[in-house]
């Protein structure tokens, strides 16, 4: 129960198929399956695909053009005046300075205090477990009046760190980890005790090394989980060159009204990394998934 | 195997000169403290500490500039619960929850049942309907106020095509938290299918060979193994959907702001108008608690289920 090996979510291998059964009803069934995955893989494509074909069409064709889906003359007006007109550059660097800060933070926090309840022994462990057991069951959204108050009261409020903090604390990396490393035997810290290693010498030769797949997944997960971050940002943030990519085109409906070109450009510009690096990492990032949400 | 020989020789060296508890007490208590501290102070000060306050906070009158914050007692909750707009937001969210729970579960366990048949393609089928798992809810958003545009929108033109009648979708109250639902439904089932797919994967091999060593047809072995070997996987999957939809507010925010007249107004929607637009940061705190209580009611469901693990 404690980690997802990469067999688990094998996708094109497995259990062998059963042969015995009539050839003609599995030839049917297995056309039905098809025909049923073909849709839903459509549906949850075409979406995207319609909206980058759109924002591809100059704005005064978009609504004439309508029926067209591909358009004739594909330009990159709306991404080069949307780009132009707001400071996409400055909230794609916010984001990405958000999301591997607190990716950086997360797995080395999670991973030295995970080390810790899972193997240390001293006073307070039982108590600082229940702190990670406690908090993973409060929505985020009970601590924001108090946490706003708290970073205004420190004078924080329009920075990263603010934003941060949020996202480093979050206790489900720590469970994670603890769960992960206590699944290592006890023999293997013991001989390394014996050979001299520190506590902490201990944790960079060995925990670490072996937690390589932990790590990548809570990696790529937390990173998922702040790229599209909005709610914590938006109150915490009254000025626009601070925003995140997401708050930033999240607020740009109001203004751009029926200039659907534009907007669409921003979007695509604010999904294209995600799903570029999804399609490189598939199965990376369905672990992490299965992972988190199996376990968390 | 490397690291076994290497304990091995290691006992051999020092045996007789190391007893096993001195080898556990080499450490002093005080390098466990520095490696847990750091994150064990950011839970307080991020996590507990603006928890209770978020309690003692609903208890007050708590304009944010304002220089005193009297005490009010339990007048927020009692203002909340004959508060009209409250109890829509609470019946909102609960209906935007049910929708996700009766379609976005089983049609999830459908396509992880249709993925683990081990067609060809399955890779790119998974791919394709995990696709919306990884894109942001704001980019969804944006792209689905476009295809419910009344006029122009892809979902008005496949049904104007057919000779339907053409939807409002978000503009009209009847169908706007529909319309939120139906999407968010689209959005989330990749990642139930994923987690019903380990599921899936979880269910040794043997008991299907064994069935049908026994003779049991498709549907038996579906009905007598799968369905329950499943079941906590299933369950954890209900309760984790139940409590991420309770959280529900990016998609109002940016397709609906809450409109039209308040249709799409949710408990977490609310809570950021009373807090961070009306700045009545007591009574948003009480909506905040509220919402707590709701979500701890279903944790705890979860939990007690939590122990009894199926085992092989």
């Amino acid at each position: 129960m404690t980690t997802l090996s990469t067999d688990e979510l094998e996708f094109d291998d497995g259990r062998p198929t059963v042969e015995h059964e009539g050839s003609w009803y599995d030839t049917l069934a297995k056309g039905v399956a098809h025909l049923i995955l073909l849709t839903a893989s459509a549906v949850m494509t075409i979406p995207f695909i319609w909206a980058f074909f759109t924002s591809l069409k100059p704005e005064n064709e978009i609504f004439t053009t309508i029926k067209q889906i591909i358009p004739s003359d594909p330009t990159f007006i709306n991404y080069v005046n949307v780009w132009m007109q707001n400071p996409l550059d400055r909230w794609i660097l916010n984001s990405l300075i958000l999301a591997v800060g607190v990716v950086f933070f997360t797995l080395l926090l999670d991973t030295l205090a995970g080390y810790a309840l899972a193997k240390g022994e001293f006073k307070g462990k039982s108590l600082v477990y229940t702190l990670v057991i406690g908090t993973l069951v409060i929505p985020p959204q009970v601590v924001l009046v108090p946490l706003y108050l708290e970073m205004n009261a420190i004078n924080w409020s329009n920075t990263y760190w603010a934003i941060m903090v949020l996202y480093i604390a979050n206790p489900f990396g720590t469970f994670m980890m603890r769960q992960f490393f206590l699944g290592i035997p006890d023999s293997l810290i013991e001989a390394a005790r014996m050979d001299g290693c520190s506590t902490f010498q201990i944790y960079t030769r060995i925990m670490l090394p072996l937690a390589k797949p932990a790590l990548s997944s809570l990696g790529v997960f937390t990173f998922i989980f702040v790229w599209g971050a909005f709610l914590w940002p938006l109150v915490i943030l009254n000025d626009s060159a601070m925003y995140p990519l997401q708050v930033g085109i999240g607020l740009l409906t109001g203004r751009y009204g029926s200039q659907w070109g534009q907007l669409l450009a921003a979007v695509i510009l604010a999904a294209l990394p995600v799903i570029a690096a999804y399609l490189l990492a598939q199965r990376t990032f369905m672990e992490g998934i299965a992972l988190t949400g199996g376990k968390g | 195997m490397a690291q076994s020989q290497g304990l091995q020789r290691v006992r051999r060296r020092f045996s007789g000169y190391i007893s096993d508890a001195d080898v556990r007490n080499s450490d002093t208590d005080l390098s466990w403290y520095a490696l847990v501290l750091p994150k064990a102070i950011l839970f307080a000060a991020i996590l507990l500490v603006p928890f209770i306050g978020a309690f003692y906070i609903s208890l007050h009158e708590w304009a944010p500039l304002a220089q005193e914050h009297p005490f009010v007692g339990l007048d927020n909750y009692v203002r909340l619960f004959n508060d009209p707009i409250f109890w829509n937001a609470i019946i909102n969210t609960a209906g935007y929850s049910f929708a996700l729970l009766v379609f976005d579960v089983p049609i999830a366990l459908g396509l992880a049942l249709l993925l683990n048949m081990n067609l060809r393609g399955t890779k790119f089928y998974s791919a394709a309907i995990f696709l919306p798992v990884v894109t942001s809810w704001v980019v969804v958003s944006l792209i689905w106020t476009w295809l419910y545009n009344p006029e122009y929108g892809l979902l008005n033109t496949i049904i104007g095509s057919f000779g339907l009648p053409r939807l409002a979708w978000l503009q009209s109250s009847d169908t706007a938290l529909a319309s939120i639902a139906l999407m968010s439904v689209w959005k989330h089932i990749g990642f139930n299918m994923v987690i019903f797919l380990a599921g899936l994967k979880g269910i040794p091999d043997d008991f299907y060979e064994a069935a049908i060593v026994d003779g049991a047809n498709r549907w038996e072995r579906f009905r007598y193994i799968t369905l329950p070997l499943l079941k906590p996987t299933t369950f954890f999957v209900f309760i984790v959907t139940l409590i991420f939809s309770f959280r529900v507010y990016t998609q109002v925010y940016v397709m609906t702001q809450g409109g039209p007249v308040r249709s799409t107004y949710t408990i977490v929607y609310y809570f950021w108008q009373a807090g961070f637009q009306q700045f009545e940061m007591g009574y948003a705190s009480a909506i905040a608690v509220v919402l707590f209580l709701i979500v701890f009611g279903l944790s705890i469901l979860q939990q007690r289920t939590w122990g009894d693990d199926v085992e092989y």
